[in-house]
């Protein structure tokens, strides 16, 4: 088979391989769709809904003049349940610094807004810092660990060249 | 004097009181451009002109990048649906032809590219086609045996082209439908005609070396 036979059965493959008609109804079915809304519209419109709840939400929070707690999750297992065996949890008189969520907003845990609130109310709302689990616990170093033994080792005795070596 | 023609030349005269020296649809035919306006203006049933004007060129072109008759009739669907939602955008740099055909093109893409992660995940490779050019090859030759060779050859280079790389493949198959010029091809793809040009030529040598090294030879 020569090239131009092979260049004439590639172009009529490849012709055939495009070949075809669309189907009759294209038409209507294209007319029929032309109010169809694009699958990602319905999510712009959650955007600013949750942009006027948020806005709302802080408003709010702001209004009461006092800490809000904005989001609850009861499914969440109680925080004692996290801690070790045996420790219970601190009751600290040393609360965690107030507008600042030990966790991130989101996350189904309670979390305080505001400041305005009088010192003495906030510690009775704020939730107990967490003990530090036993396992995290960092043990201190004991220097003795990190010393270097001397190694035991004999000391090399090299014996001198004799004169017949030394003179090759 | 027709619906349309009276549509193209008040097209026309708005145009040329609006001040715009040259009305949107000035680089399309007559008729072409007054369904397009009068679509561009909410016309429905110009729209569905459109498509009945369009829908074979904008049907293989689909099928040139996806193999299938459904997803290609799909795409086709979802081409002028797209089409209609961008019609104001569309601003007459190209002809109407060539942009509907641009988003023919990106569609089909789309649609590869979903079909190709949903396949690779819950399938084994298949054919580029499912379209079998050999079986539609038409019998001219008498000689059963001829016959043969000719659809051995027709098989053997129908799987070349599917062993191509997409590139190539691509403007091979656009080139081949017979329904675009090399410089439609070009704005299709956004690339220099020389380009179209070299990546068919590549696409037939690329074919010819493998039918020549024979079938077992494999490229890796």
């Amino acid at each position: 088979m020569t090239g131009s036979d092979l260049n004439r059965v590639i172009d009529d493959v490849a012709r055939r391989m495009t070949a075809g008609r669309a189907a009759p109804d294209v038409r209507s079915r294209v007319l029929d769709r032309l109010d169809d809304r694009p699958r990602w519209h319905w999510r712009l419109a959650l955007v600013p809904t949750a942009i006027a709840l948020a806005i709302a939400a802080v408003i709010l929070a702001r209004s009461t003049n006092r800490p809000t707690v904005i989001a609850t999750d009861s499914t969440r297992a109680p925080e004692t349940a996290q801690l070790p065996r045996g420790q219970e949890r601190p009751v600290s008189s040393e609360t965690p610094s107030i507008g600042v969520s030990p966790r991130p907003a989101g996350d189904g845990e309670a979390h305080r807004i505001g400041t305005m609130a009088p010192p003495s109310e906030l510690q009775e709302l704020a939730i107990p810092s967490l003990g530090a689990p036993e396992a995290v616990t960092l043990v201190s170093i004991q220097p003795e660990a990190l010393e270097i033994r001397p190694l035991d080792t004999a000391p090399l005795v090299i014996p001198p060249l004799d004169d017949d070596t030394s003179q090759r | 004097m027709s619906t349309p023609l009276v549509t193209a030349a008040l097209a026309e005269l708005l145009t040329i009181a609006d001040g715009d020296p040259r009305p949107l649809s000035s680089r399309e035919e007559p008729h072409l451009g007054a369904l397009l306006d009068a679509a561009r203006a909410g016309n429905r049933e110009a729209f569905g002109d459109l498509v009945t004007l369009f829908q074979r060129v904008v049907f293989r072109t689909a099928l040139a990048a996806l193999g299938t008759r459904e997803d290609a009739e799909d795409a086709t669907q979802e081409a002028f649906v797209v089409a209609w939602r961008k019609l104001s955008d569309f601003r007459g740099d190209s002809t109407f032809r060539t942009w509907l055909l641009t988003i023919a093109w990106r569609k089909a893409l789309d649609r590869r590219r979903i079909r190709k992660l949903w396949w690779n995940r819950t399938q084994p490779a298949r054919p580029v086609t499912e379209i079998d050019p050999v079986d539609e090859l038409k019998e001219g030759a008498a000689d059963p045996e001829r016959q043969a060779v000719s659809r051995d050859m027709a098989r053997r280079v129908r799987h070349e082209i599917g062993r191509l790389s997409p590139k190539l493949r691509d403007t091979l198959l656009l080139a081949a439908t017979g329904e675009h010029s090399y410089e439609e091809i070009a704005g299709m793809l956004g690339i220099p005609v020389g380009t179209v040009k070299w990546r068919v030529s590549a696409a037939r040598k690329t074919i010819e070396g493998s039918i020549k090294k024979g079938p077992g030879h494999d490229r890796f």
